[in-house]
């Protein structure tokens, strides 16, 4: 296969249920393995305020026991069936995934059906993963970087639910009482509301069975989504978050940027590859291996249905002061404006490409992606953005550049600081 | 998909699996240097991450421009073993793959000035990771497994010197490492017969073999049964406990692993371990447990990690060792060893669905002389294990009065 033939996501089987559910079939038979992934298109976005952590605490609860499967069952049959499982929340999404050999994969349908319409939500499973949960954000407390991220998440989103921690904080967790958890469930998780992906090892016929196994659920219509307004950036000027903690100076800076589906998202993933993607990267060559400012420093563009950000993440050389480095770093921003010179754009676009493909050799990871294109746009888009990548121009990426970085936009800039420095 | 034997020269062993329809090769040079031989702790590490800083032909910029060019990727690295490179290419350049691994193994330049930023990196990474409080209890605990051996110890080091010096030790070890032998691995979707008349031009230049046989470090570990630090953070303490268990090749680690499985090695918060102090008690949201934890050439160890509020330390500590000791005492159920067979056989696949994978299970392969890329080997013990044989496996490695236990408190604790 050709590198810019991507992983034929376009050639998916996609069939709509007449209870809402969409499924999907790529078969890939490189290995005999079926991924199966059912994900909802309800995340940290919709919830209240006051219950900040419920779509979270509720992926967790989805494997606390339902009719079918008590506590602790989908992970011993998961073990029995030498499979893999997992599930993680978004802002914008809440996704569970099986992996298991050919033989196997329809347990995972069963699985997911059973936590669809069944969930037990028992109140002393309830309890116990409340406290699991605030250890859990304990852990994302003491990393450093998880814990600059979510400071600084919530400054450059002010307002929006995307400035929401994912977990929730520990008054918003023990405010979530069981009926929440209950009514949540029973609007968010309906077929209607939910895609269901089989990749791997299987053939068209995983439609049929898919629809054997799901058509009879009843249609729940889900609640329209809760609208939020883009984040107002309206007079933003630079914002300044600092925490103090630990040894080592950690620097991330957030810009916003279009949504995933753009027209301008293919090129602002490669202006984020050019910036800060590779060893070769204008900011990296500067920055780190030129000027030793930074020991390493990384671009990315977040995939986010509504606007998002462009996100500059790096660690202070020890010894340099973080004036200098952050000065130096806009500088460089400002200075890339002027989008990037003709081989520095062709080493970009050739390093994304490879990137993408190195990013999707597993089934698991196509599997996880078409459930994302799916769920809010069409099987396609990732191959269709692949694909804009080798029309892209350096006029494009300039454009996008003069848009996206300083001076024409400004946003949050984040410091973890060590303690002595920040008591200077 | 099959396995090559090596045929080339014996001054470069090569190995190639042809993986179906991969759209990446992925091509390992090994040289066994790593932690095991540095004479200073993190000379391995920064001689592995300067071989892409540069060679006789081509400087750092070049090197990486050229690269990306073709969207290779190119990374040095280090492990207890060894040091090499790895690239990574998308499966139409795999020729120029070979080429550079070759040019930049064969005639690194060590730069001095490149070898003095990469050291400052390694250390300031060193830096960046004590400041989270699982990374310095993880060190402190193989600290107290392991020492004075070379895994008792950070891959990162602190290596010190001038710019000149540094160099010239990179080059030095370079050297002694090449002489012990080097390990060409290439994984993907390529002609064996191809790939291996390509490594064989390219690597001509190999040095022959002289290496002399190393000494060997025991690994001891500290002699306190347990140890307190303080690991920074607030609120949450890390817990680690274990003991060292048995190497690789070892006949009895397919029934460890079994047994690791059943302790909660598994899938999800399946096991014994997760179960009781996770899913029952709630105290944790991570619980890892393994039983041959990084065993190679020198024996793994059980481990046991949980990050619980400071509080219920003792709690969790206490149930660990309930559940280890019952064990013991009790052995495994059959319907556990059924469910943790079917776990690792169904799992089996899923570590050779890429190039990426199976190169550094050939390079493992090749250095523990073992048929690691040989799916039939690995399972069978995990097929022939009888109950009996997990509990006496059990008895005999599983050791609750002799566990290590490493707390490491939080700032504010």
């Amino acid at each position: 296969m050709t590198a810019r033939a991507g992983f034929g996501f376009g050639s998916a089987r996609v069939r709509a249920l007449a209870n809402g559910l969409t499924v999907a079939v790529l078969s890939n038979r490189r290995a005999p393995l079926v991924s199966t992934v059912v994900a909802y298109r309800v995340g940290t976005r919709d919830e209240m305020p006051a219950e900040g952590g419920i779509a979270h605490f509720l992926e967790h609860m989805m494997f606390k026991g339902t009719r079918r499967y008590g506590p602790g069952e989908v992970d011993r049959l998961t073990q029995a069936l030498g499979g893999s499982n997992n599930a993680y929340t978004s802002h914008d999404l809440t996704a569970y995934w099986f992996t298991f050999s050919s033989g196997a994969w329809t347990r995972a349908l069963a699985i997911e059906r059973d936590r669809m319409e069944a969930l037990l939500l028992d109140p002393a499973e309830i309890e116990a993963e409340r406290r699991v949960i605030l250890e859990e954000i304990a852990g994302y407390r003491n990393d450093p970087w998880d814990a600059l991220n979510e400071q600084v998440n919530a400054a450059f989103f002010d307002g929006h639910p995307y400035g929401r921690s994912v977990l929730g904080s520990p008054e918003t967790l023990a405010g979530i009482a069981r009926e929440q958890l209950a009514g949540f469930h029973h609007r968010r998780y309906g077929p209607g509301n939910a895609v269901l992906v089989v990749a791997g090892d299987v053939g068209p016929e995983a439609l049929d069975e898919a629809e054997a196994r799901f058509g009879d659920l009843p249609p729940r219509e889900p609640p329209p989504r809760v609208e939020v307004a883009a984040a107002s950036r309206d007079g933003f000027r630079w914002r300044r978050v600092v925490r103090r903690a630990g040894e080592t100076a950690r620097l991330l800076v957030v810009l916003p940027a279009p949504p995933a589906d753009h027209e301008t998202a293919p090129a602002v993933r490669l202006l984020a590859t050019w910036l800060g993607g590779t060893r070769g990267s204008r900011l990296v060559r500067a920055l780190v291996d030129e000027e030793q400012l930074f020991q390493d420093l990384s671009v990315d563009f977040g995939d986010s249905v509504e606007p998002g950000y462009l996100q500059i993440s790096a660690e202070l050389v020890p010894g340099v002061e973080p004036e200098r480095a952050e000065a130096r770093l806009l500088e460089c921003l400002e200075a890339a404006a002027a989008g990037p010179e003709p081989d520095e754009l062709e080493r970009a676009r050739s390093v994304l490409e490879a990137d993408w493909i190195f990013g999707h050799e597993r089934i698991h990871q196509q599997a996880q992606s078409l459930a994302w294109a799916l769920s809010f746009y069409a099987a396609d888009l990732p191959d269709r953005q692949l694909e804009a990548l080798f029309d892209l121009t350096t006029g494009d990426v300039t454009r996008v550049a003069s848009r996206c970085l300083p001076p024409a936009v400004e946003g949050v800039i984040g410091w973890s600081l060590p303690d002595a420095e920040a008591s200077r | 998909m099959r396995t090559e034997p090596p045929t080339a020269p014996e001054r470069v062993v090569f190995r190639c699996q042809r993986v179906l329809g991969a759209p990446v090769v992925s091509v390992r040079v090994f040289l066994r240097g790593g932690m095991r031989r540095e004479p200073t702790p993190g000379l391995a590490l920064v001689t592995g991450r300067s071989l892409t800083e540069g060679s006789r032909e081509r400087d750092w910029r070049r090197v990486a421009d050229e690269a990306e060019a073709r969207g290779v990727a190119i990374s040095g690295f280090a492990s207890l073993d060894g040091h090499g490179l790895a690239v990574d290419a998308l499966a139409r350049e795999w020729r120029k793959a070979v080429e550079w691994a070759a040019e930049l193994s064969l005639e690194p330049a060590f730069p001095a000035d490149r070898a003095a930023w990469v050291a400052r990196q390694a250390a300031g990474e060193l830096e960046s990771l004590l400041d989270t409080p699982e990374a310095r209890a993880g060190f402190a605990f193989l600290d107290h497994l392991y020492r004075p051996h070379p895994r008792s110890r950070p891959l990162q080091g602190e290596l010190r010197g001038s710019p000149d010096e540094i160099a010239d030790s990179c080059g030095r070890f370079h050297r002694a490492s090449m002489a012990r032998g080097v390990v060409v691995v290439v994984a993907g979707e390529v002609d064996p017969d191809e790939v291996e008349a390509e490594v064989h031009r390219r690597f001509r230049a190999a040095p022959e073999r002289t290496g002399a046989p190393d000494e060997e470090v025991e690994p001891r570990g500290r002699p306190e049964r347990r140890r307190e630090l303080v690991c920074g953070g607030e609120g949450q303490a890390q817990v680690l406990l274990g003991h060292r268990t048995l190497e690789l090749g070892h006949r009895d680690h397919p029934l460890l692993e079994l047994l690791g499985v059943i302790l909660g090695a598994g899938a999800g918060l399946d096991g014994r371990l997760p179960q009781r102090i996770r899913e029952r008690d709630g105290l944790a949201y991570g619980v890892q447990v393994g039983t041959v934890v990084g065993a190679s050439t020198d024996p793994g160890h059980l481990g046991v990690w949980v990050a619980t509020a400071d509080e219920t330390v003792e709690r969790v500590i206490d149930g660990a060792v309930e559940e280890l000791r019952r064990v013991v005492e009790h052995g495994v159920l059959e319907t556990e060893l059924a469910a943790a067979r079917a776990w690792l056989l169904g799992r089996e696949p899923f570590g050779r669905e890429t190039a990426r994978q199976w190169a550094p299970r050939l390079v493992l392969a090749e250095l523990l002389g073992l048929p690691l890329d040989r799916p039939e080997w690995r399972t069978r013990g995990w097929r022939e294990a009888t109950r009996e044989a997990v509990d006496d496996a059990a008895r005999r490695w599983i050791r609750p009065d002799e566990l290590k236990i490493t707390v490491g408190r939080p700032a504010a604790s």
